[in-house]
């Protein structure tokens, strides 16, 4: 048996190797993980952003930085055509008067109320010279979230990738009618969804973390991650299994990806939209629980206690959708003996 | 040649049908029209809910807490439970407010987990509005709008979703979906057949590439008519619908010729995917315009379709969206042309 399932895995592996889908597939997640730790100071960082002249004294850049970022412009016309493009940038012209600094805000008239607001009080703050409010800063040093909900979303992403790859592999098959030659194989049902599935599943581990230190995740509670991941890993099996069950071809199996991935991300793009009291309505979707478990380790920085909670949901649901899909996938992927 | 195109664009349209794209269209449509209007709250805020802790004796100072922001405001009694209301959740903002002969002194307490710009804008804030009301200081600065006959809207938050919807599905919708047509082909022969008839390589993708963009503006009209109704100029919306499918069909198109099948794309197409909606988060950070973003054709886009959904009367956004739209079209389809005429032959 176990000779068996080794077959088809070096196979897969054989496969992967020689298309250099395992490089692509271990590439992409890589490379949206450096994207996303390239763009996410600068998002972070963007509440507003002002344009000034060249010759704009240094001391007034100087204090102007320490609240937006900014753009130099030669001329009043380019700064203006800047204003008039698209997004929020602010105009700031500072001109002497007797001595005295006179700036001037250029705004195009359809920035969001906030970039208004805000760039006002910078001006105003930087010119008062009579008000006597007094402001101190303290923090209870907290880290940044963004961080900590990008690494969650990638490491659900990475899962959904390990599922993916099943999933075409058994399109693949379909198509090149090898799964048909498999079925009349002594090979067993469950040889073969093990077999399938370990490709799967390895990919989506080694994705998961690959990814995490690309991002940039310092001190990555590795038995944590690897306790949520496993927990939600049938959930991957599933998808690629489901995915190449219902696709004839890699036409409909694209179409079908790409609503099945939708659905697979889904429950944690809802999590930010869904208001509190409802995203109980979340509770029976697995990847909700993956989502909850990875943003406890993350962003919340949960005790195992709670990790350990949200872990078991995680694996209940998951296996709830096994038995439920189960006689789908088998009527769907007609094979051999039990 | 114009009987053999519609010949083809019958041929991809029926594919496209068979292999169910309009199920799967109409399928996401529906999720989106429910999430919108029965989902996502409308008036969903990003703001930090604020905590004070008022010692000055007068209600005055709870002024520096903007009207629009005052259903997030929570007065608390003691440091002690300020902090624990801050240690509860992420995204919330303290302040604690001392007098001071007059004007009180404030401590904002952040969680930590701002960028320090965010800070410093929010002291700014406050610093400004004490200012107004305690010292009565006025705007020291001169204020030009270059077009004041701008309307501003403020749209829900679920309606204001829709343009980052369409321009995440209806648009980029081809950039995967087209692929398979064409590695569809080259694995069942057709390509080589197709290839000793009289048949050219711009008719044989423009029909697919117009095959894409029927689904694509089945999505877009469910999805705007089921949830903003026909408040919308829809003579601008396909305009910019068909130039936004035809550039993500096209550059499918052209990524997919270094590749030999759909398995070897896959991976490199969803990377493109996320590189070409990365302008989405401009959308909800105007101020965030990278040099890198700004060249890239769908940032023109998510700001034409904003101008489209909830005018402000900037009707330039939108002739000078469609027209980078129209530039990278042909650029992109040239170089299609090209890559694809190579491919041909090695077939």
């Amino acid at each position: 048996m176990l000779k068996r399932i080794i077959a088809i895995v070096k196979r897969d592996f054989d496969n992967s190797i020689r298309d250099n889908l395992l490089l692509y597939a271990l590439l992409a997640p890589v490379l949206i993980a450096l994207i996303m730790r390239f763009f996410t100071p600068s998002v972070e960082s963007s509440a507003i952003s002002f344009a000034i002249l060249d010759n704009t004294d240094q001391s007034i850049v100087d204090e102007l930085s320490q609240y937006a970022s900014i753009e130099y412009f030669k001329t009043e016309k380019a700064l203006f055509k800047k204003v008039k493009a698209l997004g929020d940038t602010v105009g700031v012209i500072v001109s002497k008067e007797v001595g005295e600094d006179k700036f001037k805000l250029i705004f195009e008239g359809n920035e969001a109320h906030d970039s208004i607001e805000l760039s006002k009080s910078v001006i105003q703050t930087i010119t008062q010279k009579k008000n006597s409010a007094n402001i101190e800063i303290s923090d209870l040093g907290k880290k940044s979230n963004i961080k900590g909900y990008l690494a969650a979303f990638l490491a659900l992403a990475s899962m959904l990738i390990g599922g993916m790859m099943i999933g075409l592999n058994i399109i693949d098959e379909k198509e090149e009618d090898t799964i048909r030659a498999l079925a009349v194989s002594p090979l067993r049902r469950s040889e073969f969804v093990i077999a399938r599935s370990v490709f799967g599943i390895f990919l989506s581990l080694i994705l998961v973390f690959v990814g995490l230190w690309v991002l940039g995740v310092h001190n990555i509670p590795y038995l944590q991650v690897l306790f949520i991941t496993v927990a939600g890993l049938i959930l991957t099996v599933l998808f690629g299994f489901f995915l190449g069950s219902v696709s004839n071809n890699q036409i409909n199996g694209i179409a079908n990806l790409k609503i099945g991935a939708l659905v697979f991300l889904l429950p944690a793009i809802l999590t930010f939209i869904i208001p509190k009291a409802y995203i109980f309505v979340l509770y029976w979707l697995p990847t909700y629980w993956t989502f909850e478990g990875y943003k406890a380790i993350f962003v919340l920085q949960d005790s195992w206690n709670a990790i350990g909670r949200i872990g078991l949901w995680s694996f209940v649901t998951n296996i709830v959708c096994f038995m439920i899909m189960y006689s789908t996938l088998k009527k769907k992927l007609p094979f051999g003996r039990d | 040649m114009i009987k053999r195109f519609f010949g083809l664009l019958a041929k991809d349209t029926k594919i496209t049908f068979r292999n169910h794209y309009y199920t799967i269209v109409i399928a996401l449509a529906v999720m989106y029209i429910v999430a919108v209007n029965f989902f996502i709250p409308a008036d969903f805020s990003i703001k930090p809910k604020v905590f004070i802790l008022n010692e000055t004796g007068s209600d005055q100072v709870l002024y520096v807490v903007g009207e629009d922001e005052r259903d997030k405001l929570t007065i608390v009694n003691s440091e002690e439970e300020l902090h624990s209301k801050l240690n509860e959740k992420t995204n919330r903002l303290g302040i604690i407010a001392r007098n001071a002969n007059g004007t009180p002194n404030i401590e904002l307490i952040f969680q930590g987990s701002e960028n320090v710009k965010v800070r410093n804008l929010l002291a700014a804030m406050f610093y400004d509005r004490l200012g107004k009301i305690y010292s009565g200081v006025e705007d020291s600065f001169e204020v030009e709008v270059l077009k004041p006959d701008l309307v501003v809207n403020h749209p829900a938050f679920n309606k204001a979703m829709i343009p980052v919807f369409v321009f995440s599905e209806a648009a980029m919708l081809g950039l995967l979906l087209i692929v398979t047509l064409v590695f569809a082909e080259k694995s069942e022969g057709t390509i080589r057949a197709y290839n000793v008839t009289p048949g050219g390589i711009i008719e044989y993708l423009l029909s697919k590439n117009l095959a894409m963009t029927f689904v694509s503006l089945v999505f877009t009209v469910l999805l705007v008519v089921f949830t903003l109704g026909f408040s919308v100029d829809f003579l601008y919306l396909f305009i910019v619908i068909i130039l936004a499918s035809f550039f993500a069909s096209t550059l499918g198109l052209l990524i997919a010729s270094f590749f030999q099948n759909l398995s070897q794309f896959i991976y490199w197409g969803l990377l493109v995917v996320i590189v070409a909606t990365l302008p989405a988060a401009a959308y909800f950070v105007p101020a965030f315009a990278p040099f890198f973003i700004r060249w890239l054709p769908t940032y023109h886009l998510v700001f034409t379709l904003k101008e489209i959904f909830f005018s402000t009367g900037n009707v330039g956004v939108i002739y000078s969206g469609s027209f980078a739209l129209l530039c990278a079209d042909v650029i992109l389809f040239t170089l299609t042309v090209y890559a694809y005429k190579k491919r041909f032959k090695q077939v």
